[in-house]
């Protein structure tokens, strides 16, 4: 089986483009990942192209502005998690050998104006809000969480979208988390700073085989060490809290295997992005992922931990360090591309990240769970 | 609005397990089929909330299962109380205070 890695990365700002932008936004998301790759459409031979709202163009239509060379242009399309799982597929395609190159584009930007949680309704889902107040109001009451644990998980998302120059929300000033317990009600506990602005935009990654690589520059490369996804596992007497992502078990049996396909341990990993549309989420991935246990995370938020410094100081890595779904935004499909990017961008650095996971839930529901090693 | 209702369910007929709301098929992929079933509507609230004027509820029905529903009214609700499902004008159940 070939290795796989990525070797360009791009992307658009997230936020209200308006209809009739989802073609340009991704052209310049793909136009954005070749540059970052030093290569040119033609060196591409396949394109997996995502979008996960069904008024969104088709990815051909992008595939078709970059170039007529006649490579494969396949859709995928798997709610929030389409971006991780176009990068799948790609990824699936090169392990297999078909081809040494690949594309990959998450666009989501509806031609005419329909709102994200309408189509997420329209599936007979509550309003996403609904079902993740009722997740954090059940964990307010089980293992005593707070709001204040739920805004500081919010604040840390939105100080970090401040140095993200393509996140849709980019506060002026540092936010604390007053602020974030002072935003509107949505659904109470969670506020409109808990919760993702949703957005539209566009991201993209070039990957390509082992063999292939030596057509990249070298300081371009980050290794695909693991790409796992899953969709929810029966297990007898489980109860089922919700339609929307499924229940702890997927979290955690993806993770499990993700770890475990890369051979590290969580104690390993420097770097997360996590599947945060709404505060509590994040707050139950840290232990869902393996970084926490029941008990203690509450503890550790309020040390500090998940945020800045948080590998040198707690031995536990960041979350969430481009804004996350909750500052950065949640197009759609462009989000699993987005971690992507902000992943190649922390492990590109000169620090000390060496190995970063990213998770995406998918409505219905799925789980992607992608770890990433600079070589 | 009428009394306590039930709600459509469905058993597996070997494992015993329920689905609320049914589901055709027992869920580990034998295509074996589940038998419709009513089970009561009411339990214990687990959480709450609301969202655009309507009221919400994470419920634990005495059956064993976890459902999400809709309560009645605004409210007050009570965590650990129990709740019961009636019909409103609308035909679709929703949830009060026993």
């Amino acid at each position: 089986m070939n290795d796989v890695y990525v070797v360009g990365v791009g992307m658009t700002v997230f936020g209200a483009h308006g209809p009739g932008m989802g073609v340009a936004l991704g052209v310049e998301a793909a136009r954005a990942a070749l540059a970052d790759a030093r290569t040119s459409f033609a060196g591409i031979e396949a394109v997996y192209a995502g979008s996960a709202h069904p008024l969104s163009p088709r990815g051909v239509l992008v595939a078709r502005e970059l170039g007529l060379t006649g490579v494969p242009v396949q859709h995928v399309s798997n709610a929030s998690a389409t971006g991780l799982a176009a990068v799948h597929e790609a990824a699936t395609a090169i392990e297999a050998g078909r081809v040494d190159t690949a594309l990959v584009i998450g666009l989501d930007s509806p031609e005419t104006e329909m709102p994200t949680e309408s189509v997420i309704t329209s599936e007979g889902n509550l309003p996403p809000a609904v079902s993740f107040a009722l997740w954090a109001g059940q964990r307010i009451g089980e293992h005593g969480t707070t709001l204040g644990h739920l805004a500081a998980v919010a604040a840390k998302n939105w100080n970090y979208a401040r140095d993200n120059p393509f996140a849709a929300r980019r506060a002026p000033h540092p936010v604390d988390a007053d602020r974030i317990l002072n935003s509107r009600i949505v659904a109470d506990p969670l506020t409109a700073m808990m919760c993702t602005p949703w957005g539209e935009g566009a991201a993209a990654a070039v990957l390509c085989s082992g063999q292939a690589l030596a057509r990249f520059p070298e300081d371009r490369a980050v290794h695909l060490a693991a790409s796992v996804t899953r969709s929810e596992r029966y297990n007898p007497g489980e109860v089922l809290q919700g339609a929307i992502v499924g229940s702890a078990a997927l979290t955690r049996d993806t993770a499990r295997a993700a770890l475990q396909q890369a051979e590290i341990g969580p104690d390993d990993v420097d770097v997360v992005q996590v599947h945060d549309a709404f505060a509590i989420e994040e707050i139950l991935y840290y232990e869902l992922l393996g970084f926490s246990e029941p008990g203690q995370t509450e503890e550790l938020i309020e040390a500090g931990a998940f945020g800045p410094g948080s590998r040198k100081r707690f031995g536990l890595p960041e979350f969430s360090t481009d804004g996350g779904l909750i500052a950065r935004g949640h197009p759609g499909a462009p989000t699993g591309l987005a971690q992507i990017w902000e992943t190649v961008r922390r492990l590109r650095a000169n620090d000390p990240d060496r190995i970063g996971m990213c998770h995406l839930l998918g409505s219905g529901a799925t789980c992607i769970v992608q770890v990433l090693q600079r070589p | 609005m009428n009394g306590t209702t039930t709600l459509s369910a469905s058993r597996d007929p070997l494992t015993g397990q329920l689905y609320v709301p049914p589901r055709r098929f027992a869920a580990d992929g034998s295509l074996r089929e589940c038998e419709a079933v009513q089970v009561a509507a009411q339990g214990v609230l687990l959480a709450h909330t609301s969202y655009g004027g309507t009221a919400y509820g994470l419920l634990d029905l005495d059956s064993g299962t976890r459902i999400q529903v809709r309560l009645l009214g605004d409210g007050p609700h009570t965590c650990g109380a129990r709740y019961h499902g009636v019909r409103n004008e609308d035909g679709k159940v929703v949830f009060d205070h026993e």
